[in-house]
Order: C-alpha cells, then structure tokens, then sequence
C-alpha cells in the first residue's frame, strides 16, 4: 500500500498541494486495484459454492460450504470498507474545496432568501442546515453573510410545524451583528383577547431590546393591546425605522381602547406606512407630513381620505377601496403615483393635479368607463398600468377600449396585462386604418406592454408589427406636434413568443424600436 | 482572431467579441495589437476552457451584466433554457467552470456557476449535502456541541 502522508486531509477540508494530489490519485488507484481483486475473489468463491451445491451432500461438503460462506461474507466487509476508504481518498480531490470564501458566499447568496425575504426562524430551514454543514461553511454564513441574518421572519402560525425557538432568533441577532433589521413578526391569533405564548413574548422582548436597528417592520395579525405596549416599549427608541407595515390587525373585544399606537410619532426617518384591518389610520400617531409612501386597504373611504389630508406629502399611494360613498371630492397636490383596486368610484371623489402614474389592479373591461373619465379630469397622467385578470366579456368591450383610449391622450407609457385581446388594442392603435387614424389615439404613446400567449401565432405577430409600423409613419395630414412613435414595446408571456419575436426583432435597427420580452413566474 | 493557451498546452482560437465576455481578456486585448501571440491561461485547463469559449461564443453580443453593489438585493435562482442546458450537460465539472469565470471574470458564467450549485444545495439536508460534496464534518467538538444546543432547544409556542 502507497505510504500516505496526506492524512491530515482526510479529516479536514484543506484543498491537496501540488505534491499530495499525485499521492492521492496513486493511493485511489491502488485501493481500486485491491477492490478489483477482492471483488474478482468474491465470483470465484461464488462459482465455488454453486459447485458445492451441486455436489452430493455429505458431511464434509457440508463443512466445506460452510467456511467458503464465512470467507465470502468476510470478503465481502473487505470490499465495502474498500469502497468507503476510496470515496475519503476522494474527498480531498473534491473541487469545493479549491473554492474561494467569497464565491462560496456568492453560491450561498443564491441559496438563501435575502432583500425581499426573511429568514425563517426555522432550525430545518436550509441556512441553518447549511450553517451545520463544516467549518468554513459555518464561518462563511454565521460570521461572513451578516446582511443574510437581518432579514427576520418569526411566523408564529407556521411555528407549530417547526417548533419556535426563540434562541434561533437569539442567534440571528447576535450573527447580523449591528446592521439595520428588517423584521417580520406573524402572531398566532391563538387567543381572541391578544395574550401571548411565552415564546412570543420572548421573541417580541428580543426584538424590542434591538429596536434602535430596525429599518423595517412588519407586524401582522398584531392584537392591538400588544401594539400599545410595544409602542410604549419602543417609544423613542427607533431611529431607523423606515418603513412600518401593520397587517391584518385583528377586531378587538376592548376595540374602544383609545390606542394611538403613538411611539411610531418618534421616527425621524419614517417614510412608508401601510395599514390593513380593524385598526383606523387616524388612530395612529405618526410623522404623517413625513411619509412619502402609503399603502392601505380602506373598510370606509372617509379613511383614506383622512390619509390624503394627514399626509400631505406622499408621492405614492397604493390602496384598496372596499366601498364608496358619495360626497364631497378631496384634491391631495403631491402625490404622483396611485395603485388602486376595489370601489373604483372613489376615482369620482379624487383630484391629483400633479398624478403621473395610475396603476390599476383586478380590474374589469367595464371598469375602463369610470378610468376614462378619471383619466380626461386628469391631464397628469403619462404612464398608465391595467391589469384585468379575467376575461370579463361583454359585447362592447371594443367600444369601451377605444373611449378609455381616446381618454388617454397624454398616456406615453401603456402596459395592459392580463385578458384583454391584443389584437382589438392593436386594431385601434393602427394608424393604417384611416378612421382610426382620424381620430389619431394615444399619440403620445411611446413605450407599450402587453400580454401574449406563448402559442402565440404568426397572424398576431403581423397584426402588432403592422400596428408598430404604421405608427411611425403616421400618415395624419393634421398630425400633432408631439406624436411620437413606439420606441419600446415589452410583450409578458410565461413563455418566450417565439413567433412574434422572429417577426418583430428584425425591424429593431429599421424603426428604432425595442422589443423585450419579460417571463411572467407562475 | 486570438490564440488561447490552456493550461495542458492546448490552443484555442476566438474572435475578440468572444474574448471580450471577459473582463480579465478585455483588458489584456486592449495592450494587444497584434494577434500573433497566444495569451497563455495557466490557471485553466483545456476541458474547461473549450466550455468557457462556447458559453462565450453563444453570449457574444449579449449586453454585460452590470456588476451588482448591494449585496442585499433578493437574488433569484432564474436560469435560462440554454444557460440550464449548457451547465447541467456540464455539471461533473462546474466547480473547474466557476474557477475559471471567477479568474477569468465573467459575471454571467460565474452567476450561472454559482446558481446552479445553489439549487444542488436546496432541500437537501446537512449529512446530503457533505456527500453530494465530498466535505468532512471538521467542526470541534464545541462546535458541535452548539450546533446540538440550537437545535435542541426549540420549544414549541
């Protein structure tokens, strides 16, 4: 056998230097060798036995069969303790090990959920697995991947699965070391009253201790007596906090509790809020003239009335109107961008002199007749975003699109997802067909996105290359000043349109167009 | 046309397009006027760089990727059809594929490299993944025992 001198490998995960790699790759061939003539002796002995078996049975034979047995199982160990020996002597050949730190933390980036999402306090989790796996893994993420530990998620309903510890999150703390914390705290909503489990409270006193880190957070479920202790508990103590999302707030039974959840008045970096459930805006005590974003779901539009008056300087605003009333009509002057789906009459009660962008969710065709009137009160708005997820029907959708078109006079950028046929926005985009081209819509329009089936066909692609084509040539004897031609057009699919893109990529170069494609995730 | 030595001696020919997908060439061909001379590559060898030249033939004129500064940002295992194809077909030597694109510096091939151990690793358990890598447990008996401790003393709500 090769005298090893490379042992010292077998037990650690050290890449081989250049004189030990010849050792190993001499030591693997010779136990190969041995396993070859170990196995060569266990068919012989095989062969040996079947002989025996079919000898006439007598006393000997028997005690002859017997030892050939007990060699063969003998054997046998000796092969697979050859097998294991040769996949150690592999190890040290194993090429992550010749793997750098920092792209080892670069696969692990990959791995592990990081920006938008948290780490579960979960010991199964992959990070925590993978922290286990040896040494310089371990010290890669738990001291080297501080940013990957200060995204937090404690989710007290999926905790009965995997059993909360609180000495998890201990941990994460401790290993994110003094970065800002984004926290994501889901309570149990066990017990109707908002008492919690012991463990919650332990978890919520550790993040509490470590409020003058956290940058985000978000509470969901949170029963209002627990958001009034946690907002003496942090009173004053949140200087980072940038950004506090308090979800799903539960009906409470003391739901007269004059709450005013009033430590979030003391951020002096606050600049997003959103707020859903049973817990009014009014009732919270924040820097409202400080925020520049909002997002909320309104039981009673009088609510988010309340936060257009209160925040007065959002720029952005994405909400969900669960009813309307009629009434007085309310003008905010800074925002520039709304997301809105819902009670989309509470458009009527709306002036946004400065509005730039509307983006508008879960909508039906039928919802395009107040969006159109939104849109002719608002001359602001440039970019425009409808998704209709559902193919409503409705015989004079095509009329309905072509007044809510004709509305969007100063609408440059255009994305229309979801059920909404490509063709019919086509037909009335192309500026080919003298009627429309009499009445000259969108002209404005220079970015367009829609959605189109995978399976899409050669046909559709003639009908938006032909619409793309006509208008850069418009042939308006009264064109306007400012028409423009579509420089940018992004198709979404869950598949790449092949069809479409074979006839749409060659006139990139010949109209100065861009076609993107961008794959929807399912 | 440039001439590329691989480490076991092996020459590779490539237009400067090509060369270019690399930052570590781009930079070397900017001193090069003359394309006489083949840029000898010590550090890869001849299998790997022949996969490296494919990837980057298949990518020339592709935009570069932008090199990322915030380390936080949610990275996303998307792996493209023929990126997918290309790296499984050549998994029995990724490791050797991302060595090189790291020293070679190209983001795209090291990314892909990297995303694709990354889903190697992904809902497989600690012992699966030292076998699918060939790593020996070396942590210290304390070591262990805090790893024990963390998993040990999860307590239910």
């Amino acid at each position: 056998m090769t005298e090893v001198s490379f042992l010292h490998l077998l037990t650690s995960n050290q890449p081989p230097d250049e004189l030990e790699i010849p050792q190993i790759q001499s030591a693997i061939l010779e136990a190969q060798q041995r396993l070859h003539f170990l196995d060569e002796r266990l068919v012989e002995l095989g062969s040996r036995v079947l002989e025996g078996d079919s000898s006439p049975p007598n006393g000997s034979a028997s005690v002859v069969a017997d030892e050939l047995d007990v060699t063969r199982v003998h054997l046998s160990i000796l092969c697979e303790e050859q097998r294991a020996w040769i996949l150690r002597l592999q190890s040290p050949l194993s090429p992550v090990r010749r793997l750098p730190p920092e792209i080892l933390a670069l696969v692990f980036s990959f791995a592990f959920p990081s920006g938008d999402k948290a780490i579960p306090m979960d010991a199964n989790s992959l990070l925590w697995r993978a922290s286990q796996v040896c040494r310089t893994w371990r010290e890669i993420i738990c001291e080297g991947m501080q940013y990957i530990w200060s995204s937090i998620e404690i989710d007290c309903m999926k905790a009965e699965s995997y059993n909360l510890t609180s000495t998890l999150l201990e941990l994460a703390l401790q290993r994110s070391g003094t970065r800002s914390l984004s926290i994501r705290f889901c309570f149990s909503r066990r017990n109707p009253l908002g008492v919690l489990s012991e463990t919650e409270k332990r978890c919520l006193n550790l993040l509490t201790n470590n409020s003058f880190r956290w940058e985000e957070l978000e509470l969901d479920y949170v029963p209002i007596a627990v958001l009034d202790s946690l907002s003496i508990a942090v009173r004053g103590r949140i200087p980072l906090l940038r950004r506090l999302v308090i979800l799903n707030v539960p009906m409470s039974l003391s739901i007269d509790t004059p709450s005013t959840a009033e430590a979030f008045e003391f951020a002096p970096r606050l600049e997003h809020f959103s707020l859903s459930g049973y817990f009014r805006p009014s009732r919270f005590q924040l820097p409202w003239s400080q925020l520049t974003s909002y997002t909320g779901s309104f039981r009673d539009i009088r609510d988010f009335f309340v936060v257009l008056e209160y925040a007065n300087n959002l720029a952005t605003c994405d909400v969900f109107l669960r009813n309307f009333h009629p009434g007085f009509t309310i003008e905010h002057s800074n925002l520039r961008t709304l997301r809105i789906r819902g009670a989309l009459d509470g458009l009527s009660r709306l002036r946004l002199p400065l509005l730039r962008t509307l983006v508008l969710d879960e909508l039906i065709v039928q919802d395009l007749k107040i969006i159109s009137v939104f849109i002719r009160r608002t001359p602001t708005i440039e970019a425009l975003e409808v998704h209709i997820p559902h193919e409503s029907g409705g015989g004079n959708s095509k009329d309905i699109l072509l007044d809510f078109m004709t509305a969007c006079r100063n609408v440059s950028s255009l994305v229309f997802m979801g059920e909404v046929d490509v063709r019919t926005i086509c037909s009335l985009l192309d500026m080919t067909d003298p009627i429309i081209a009499s009445r000259a819509l969108m002209p404005r329009l220079t970015h367009l996105s829609l959605s189109v089936l995978s399976t899409a066909n050669a046909e559709l692609a003639d009908v938006l290359a032909i619409m793309i084509e006509s208008r850069q040539h418009p042939t308006l004897d009264h064109a306007d000043e400012q028409w423009a031609t579509i420089s940018s057009l992004t198709l979404h699919a869950l598949r790449v349109p092949v069809v479409i893109l074979e006839r749409l990529k060659p006139l990139e170069a010949l109209l100065g167009l861009r076609v993107a494609v961008k794959i929807a995730s399912i | 046309m440039f001439t590329l030595l691989s480490e076991d001696g092996i020459s590779f020919q490539a237009e400067r397009d090509v060369l270019e997908r690399s930052v570590l060439l781009k930079n070397m061909l900017e001193d090069v006027q003359d394309s006489s001379n083949s840029i000898p590559l010590p550090n890869v060898a001849s299998a790997v760089l022949e996969k490296v030249l494919h990837f980057c033939e298949h990518h020339r004129g592709d935009p570069l990727p932008v090199p990322e500064e915030d380390e936080t940002r949610m990275r996303k295992i998307v792996i493209e059809d023929w990126d997918y194809d290309f790296i499984s077909a050549n998994c029995d030597i990724v490791f050797e594929i991302i060595m090189a694109a790291n020293y070679l510096d190209i983001k795209d091939l090291l990314d892909l490299g990297c995303k694709y151990v990354a889903s190697l690793i992904k809902g497989k358990s600690t012992e699966q993944i030292r076998e699918l890598f060939h790593i020996v447990n070396d942590l210290t008996p304390e070591e262990e025992e805090k790893i024990k401790k963390e998993n040990q003393w999860a307590e239910a709500v």
